[in-house]
């Protein structure tokens, strides 16, 4: 049986690379695990190994070329193997564009789905109906195949849409209806996985989940919030929205309901993580699983350091001082790190919002949630992930849960500070990788 | 002629009779008055059994039971007896009237629409009006222009009026004893081409509210609200429709005024789409307030314009061709119905 060496797909939003070196030539034997060849994407350079023994049999993509992720780079034919050009060529044809996507069969006879028509200002034709439903849906109406007459979206296209964007693996992001609020969400991986649902931390967005999902949304669907007043997420003005964890675990559950995720697994991290304990309790069995990371809710200490930079400007500098607290290798703390979360803090209302976030968990006597006290009540499975040398929320929470859930698990990661998601992603996507597969 | 025990079959006409007959028997305060609603008045050998009832003899048989002082045939002039019911219904009786033919009510529009539906409010309440208009409508059987319009619309936009628009005998049988109970002012609209329809009365038939829908055929893919006669002509349609996997719902919404919003919204929430059949003219009418209602209030529920098969903007034409132009027909509504989707 001959191999197709694909382009790999190294972290959640990689939709190509470039071949920038071949380092075996055609006709070479090869063993499993031998560098073939150097692939170069927007934030990597690697090599890509031999997946099976045999003979390096055809480059398909020479050096210089960019091909598509999941597209054929080489064929390698197995020991004593030989091939035809018409079996080669077949191996390396791209794909038939699947005929799912834009069939609409309505009941009425056969109605294939059209590109929607525009009106002269560029609004796409759809229904008060159909509007309605993409926006609880979270569906992008550019993206919808038409079946009413003149090339109208109806509420039955944007269903259908909803429902083939379920199972659609690729990676896309949407606003989901929250209740009052809108939550950015960042979506992948196969629709008829059990769900995972990663939170992030106190003034954090869905970017920290972004390489560790990369491997995870190969196998399960992935949905990444912003939880309300951080990232793309609604910010109401503190005066009007309740900031504290029991009230963001209320908009996320909305959100699981309008995604309707099943018996999804929440990832937590630090204020996230209290967040999806709050969910545990609240939701019941309706909860899969937990993972916590580096969280919040599992005893008093806070780091002093975060409520004072919590409470300055928003705006570069307190921005260095997060990472820099976060990260244990502090050669992670990169200007283009600390602009981008510079950008996020005085995004309008955003920082009002997370300091309101901050306020509410915080005091000067520790963390405020009543959480440690009911962790006794927690009934779902639980992996606890924790960096050993986290400066905001000591290890030492995550050892003593363990007492308290005796059937949780416990990763330490050393070498690592507050956000392992970062500093060790194939870690933490191993560690929740096992887990997931665990409770199948 | 019973189909099961309980049950009888009865034309419409037959339905409007049964329901006078039962409301005077049960109250005396109950009377008739209209153009030979008992007829032969004065003409010996007209006067008692062979009395006409009326000219489609909705009234027969009622003063051979309740004699000439609760049931009178009065003079050709609608502005002196309308003007008298309304006195009478003002002074303490029930007087059901007949205005023979809608069109004729440019003769009595002071009576009803400045007198009758204006009493109760401008006397802040000390004066009612328990009148009920019983009158014909409807086209089809070429009375031609004068005697072929339906005009509930004009009533309905009135307030102080109650508008009410059977389709069948039992809707007729029941909304008729609500008529006649209600203290207030009712229109009762009779398509004369219904009147030999036969359909069931249950033998416990009682009084409908108003402001009630009925769903004369349930359906999931489209909405048709049709008024009077068209809800018959909306089933013809909707069995059409069947056969090119249309799921048509047929509501008849009963009364106009009150109009059952909830039910016309419950539907269109399940269809998403809406059209509305009216054989009165277009402008202004029961199908545009509607159509303004659902535009309003269920616009989110919406998947196409709402839809408006009506009469043209003319009189009802004498030719018999052109006349069946100007009804809605099944062909029509299930070709409007079709374009929607």
């Amino acid at each position: 049986m001959p191999t197709v060496v694909k382009m790999p797909k190294w972290g959640l939003t990689m939709t190509s690379g470039t071949v920038t070196g071949w380092l075996r030539d055609e006709g070479d034997e090869v063993s499993e695990g031998d560098p073939l060849f150097t692939v170069e994407t927007e934030k990597a350079v690697n090599d890509v190994e031999a997946p099976a023994d045999g003979v390096l049999l055809k480059i398909v993509v020479p050096t210089g070329d960019e091909a598509a992720v999941s597209a054929p780079i080489a064929v390698i034919a197995a020991p004593g193997e030989s091939l035809s050009d018409a079996d080669l060529a077949a191996l390396i044809a791209p794909p038939a564009k699947s005929a799912g996507a834009g069939r609409a069969a309505s009941a009425r006879g056969e109605r294939e789905g059209r590109t929607a028509t525009r009106d002269a200002s560029g609004r796409v034709n759809a229904s008060p109906a159909a509007r309605k439903l993409a926006g609880e849906l979270g569906v992008d109406l550019a993206a919808v195949d038409a079946t009413g007459p003149g090339g109208r979206i109806t509420s039955g296209d944007v269903e259908r849409a909803a429902a083939e964007l379920q199972d659609d693996p690729s990676a896309r992001e949407a606003m989901v209806g929250a209740g009052d609020l809108e939550l950015a969400a960042l979506i992948a991986g196969p629709g008829k996985t059990r769900p995972l649902l990663f939170l992030h931390g106190l003034g954090g967005n869905y970017g920290t989940w972004q390489v560790a999902l990369g491997s995870l949304a190969e196998r399960h669907r992935v949905v990444a919030l912003d939880l309300p007043g951080h990232g793309k997420s609604s910010k109401p003005d503190a005066s009007a929205f309740d900031y504290s964890v029991t009230n963001l675990a209320k908009a996320v559950g909305r959100a699981i309901e309008t995604l309707k995720l099943k018996q999804p697994i929440v990832v937590g991290h630090s204020l996230g993580g209290a967040v999806a304990m709050q969910l545990a309790l609240d939701l019941g069995d309706r909860i899969g699983g937990l993972v916590l990371i580096d969280s919040a809710g599992l005893g008093r200490e806070i780091g002093a350091e975060l409520r004072a930079l919590m409470a300055g400007e928003a705006g570069s500098s307190t921005a260095r001082g997060l990472l820099a607290l976060f990260y244990h290798d502090q050669r992670l703390v990169l200007d283009r790190g600390v602009e981008e979360m510079a950008a996020t803090q005085t995004q309008p209302g955003a920082w009002a919002a997370q300091q309101a976030v901050a306020n509410a968990a915080f005091s000067d006597d520790g963390q405020r949630f009543d959480l440690p006290k009911r962790l006794h009540e927690i009934t779902q499975p639980v992996l606890i992930i924790w960096g050993e040398q986290d400066r905001v929320i000591p290890a030492s929470h995550g050892v003593s849960a363990i007492e308290k859930l005796p059937d949780a698990l416990l990763k330490l990661v050393p070498r690592v500070g507050h956000v392992p998601q970062v500093e060790a992603p194939e870690v933490v996507a191993t560690a929740i990788d096992r887990f997931a597969k665990s409770l199948a | 002629m019973t189909a099961t025990a309980g049950v009888r079959q009865v034309s419409f006409g037959n339905a409007i009779t049964l329901a006078l007959q039962d409301a005077m028997r049960d109250d005396p305060t109950v009377i008739l008055l209209g153009e030979d609603i008992a007829g032969g008045a004065g003409v010996d050998h007209l006067v008692n059994d062979d009395a006409w009832g009326g000219p489609m003899g909705i009234t027969k048989g009622l003063v051979q039971q309740f004699g000439r002082d609760r049931v009178l045939d009065t003079p050709i002039t609608e502005a002196g007896f309308i003007g008298a019911a309304v006195g009478a219904a003002a002074t303490g009786l029930r007087p059901v009237a007949e205005l023979m033919f809608v069109d004729f009510f440019g003769c009595c529009m002071d009576q009803i629409f400045d007198q009758g539906a204006k009493l109760r409010y401008m006397f802040g309440g000390k004066a009612r009006c328990p009148l009920v208009i019983r009158t014909q409508i409807g086209a089809g059987v070429n009375a031609a222009g004068q005697h072929s319009g339906c005009h509930y619309s004009v009533f309905t936009h009135m307030p102080g009026i109650k508008t009410v628009v059977p389709s069948t005998p039992a809707d007729a049988y029941g909304l008729l004893l609500t008529a006649i109970k209600d203290d207030d002012l009712v229109m009762f609209f009779e398509n004369k081409v219904l009147y030999a329809m036969k359909g069931e009365l249950p033998e416990d038939a009682g009084p409908i509210p108003f402001g009630k829908a009925d769903i004369k055929r349930e359906g999931g893919d489209v909405t048709i609200v049709a008024i009077s006669r068209m809800v018959h002509q909306s089933l013809a349609a909707a069995k059409e429709l069947a056969n090119d996997d249309i799921d048509a719902e047929v509501l008849d919404p009963r009364t106009l005024s009150p109009l059952d919003e909830d039910a016309i919204l419950s539907s269109v929430a399940k269809t998403h789409h809406l059209v509305i059949v009216d054989e009165d003219n277009p402008r202004c009418s029961a199908a545009t307030d509607i159509a303004a209602m659902v535009a309003d209030k269920g616009f989110d529920l919406l998947d196409a314009p709402i839809k408006l098969v009506t009469a043209p903007h003319t009189p009802v034409p004498f030719s018999p061709t052109l006349e069946q132009a100007y009804i809605p027909s099944p062909e029509k509504i299930a070709e409007t119905v079709r374009g929607l989707f």
